[in-house]
């Protein structure tokens, strides 16, 4: 049985089709990614499958409608400036008083042992990055959207995020629904990659990569993959990578 | 060591004085009294217990009208900035609440509900509130759409978004509402205090107006800048910051 089903036939802003005709199952555990252009509609899907916006055409259907838990990672970190990263974290949780160990384990697992007492503007990008994965873990989340968290580090920092990342999902079974305009991020991390067309934003193509081996919290290399997808379907990329995801 | 800033404030003081008395000396006029004059005048009304019990009941009514102003004015400036229906209903009436002189307000209360307490501190209530519910309305507009969505999406209960969302952002506003209705009420006050009562600052002021007695104004205009800056300085800046710690 599917975790969530969506079906949005259409999505505007201000009479501007957005998004049209999506049709989209996340089973739980699985990791889905939506690849398409910048400012194709990706973050407008995630906002309607997240609830943060209602105001479409279609139907969002939960397995257990009562039991969801949503854990959703921004583009920008989004922790209130004001509140430590332990207190960000314990901001979510359903019952702080008793989250004091949960947190701890949550920011050892997340490499911030120790830092729990500093400000948002103390740490780092990819440390408050973390303290944002922390926080989207610990309400145990069914299905966690991710809104190319990672887009604007450098490369080797988001890789690290992406190991984490993976590590947490296993560990903790939850599902997963990524949107990112970079095809060598979604090949590598996920089970299954969506691609989106703009104006309105369509599925286009799905491919399934489940049984393509991956090692434990390890990324996929997705060279071999990028090229024979190419090979399959030589316009596939027309105007959703950019130059440099084709490396 | 006094740091330079420190420095120049008693400089300015200093100064001041220095000048105030050697005004008072040139002049040699009872409408301009010296600086020693009115601090012995000022030692004179503490000891008789005047100044002490005028200024009591002064602050009474300024901490009651404040709370009132400050508590209707939050509440009502928070759901016009989250809601713009209730915006529209009180638009009108919140610019007429900021245009219509304080006089009229105070005139108004005194004739309708009479020449009592309630009426007094409402009058200076409702004077300061549109000011309060204007400020707090900009910085509820102001408040960063993006950390809300936080809120909502893990669905944090509501009581903690107020504490820990809005509040934190709000703080800025609501200190300026405190310290600019601080300041307002403080003339208010005295207003309403010489128009209709038999007591306080005010209704003192009005005593000595009556025998030109201008020592004793400015004695009780120097009791009165001590009781503002105490509160500015126990109370005020240590509040504000604590609350805006973050941001350095």
């Amino acid at each position: 049985m599917n975790l969530c089903e969506v079906r949005i036939t259409r999505k505007a802003f201000d009479g501007v089709t957005v998004l049209s005709e999506i049709d989209l199952s996340v089973a739980p555990g699985s990791f889905t990614a939506l690849v398409g252009p910048s400012g194709a509609g990706k973050s407008t899907l995630l906002n309607v499958v997240s609830g943060l916006d209602s105001d479409y055409q279609g139907d969002l259907c939960w397995a257990a409608d009562d039991r969801r838990r949503v854990g959703y990672l921004f583009q920008e970190p989004r922790l209130m400036p004001w509140l430590s990263a332990r207190r960000n974290i314990e901001l979510v949780m359903p019952e702080p008083d008793a989250a004091v160990a949960r947190i701890d384990q949550l920011l050892q697992r997340v490499g911030l042992t120790g830092r729990g007492d500093a400000l948002p503007g103390e740490l780092s990008g990819g440390m408050q990055r973390r303290v944002a994965l922390a926080r989207a873990m610990a309400i145990e989340p069914d299905l966690l959207l991710l809104d190319e968290p990672f887009s604007s580090l450098d490369e080797p920092t988001a890789d690290g995020l992406r190991r984490l990342l993976i590590a947490l999902c296993r560990e903790q079974g939850n599902a997963v629904l990524l949107v990112t305009h970079n095809l060598r991020e979604a090949l590598s991390l996920a089970d299954r990659v969506l691609f989106l067309s703009r104006d309105p934003a369509t599925i286009v193509h799905r491919e399934e990569l489940a049984d393509t081996p991956r090692d434990d919290g390890q990324l996929r290399d997705p060279a071999g993959l990028l090229q024979d997808l190419l090979a399959r379907h030589p316009g596939i990329l027309s105007g959703i990578v950019q130059s440099g995801d084709r490396g | 060591m006094l740091q330079g800033s420190t420095w120049g404030r008693w400089l300015f003081l200093g100064i001041f004085l220095g000048a105030w008395q050697v005004a008072a000396f040139v002049l040699q006029s009872d409408q301009l009294p010296g600086p020693i004059e009115v601090m012995q005048s000022l030692w004179r009304h503490l000891v008789d217990g005047d100044l002490l019990s005028s200024v009591l009941v002064t602050l009474r009514r300024v901490v009651l009208a404040f709370a009132l102003a400050m508590g209707f004015g939050v509440l009502i400036g928070f759901l016009m900035g989250r809601f713009p229906v209730v915006d529209t209903m009180f638009d009108g009436v919140l610019i007429m609440g900021l245009n219509i002189p304080a006089l009229v307000v105070i005139i108004l209360c005194y004739v309708w509900f009479g020449l009592v307490e309630s009426a007094a501190v409402a009058a200076v209530a409702i004077n300061k509130l549109p000011l309060v519910a204007v400020t707090v309305r900009e910085g509820v507009r102001a408040v960063d759409r993006q950390l809300l969505q936080v809120g909502q999406v893990f669905r944090v209960p509501l009581s903690r978004r107020l504490r820990y969302i809005y509040l934190p952002q709000l703080y800025p506003y609501l200190m300026a509402a405190a310290r600019s209705g601080l300041s307002l009420i403080w003339k208010i006050v005295l207003v309403v205090e010489l128009l209709g009562r038999s007591d306080g600052v005010g209704f003192q002021l009005g005593t000595f107006f009556q025998f030109f007695d201008i020592t004793s104004i400015l004695a009780y205009t120097l009791a009165f800048v001590f009781v503002i800056y105490t509160i500015e300085s126990v109370l005020l800046r240590p509040l504000e910051s604590r609350l805006t710690r973050w941001r350095s």
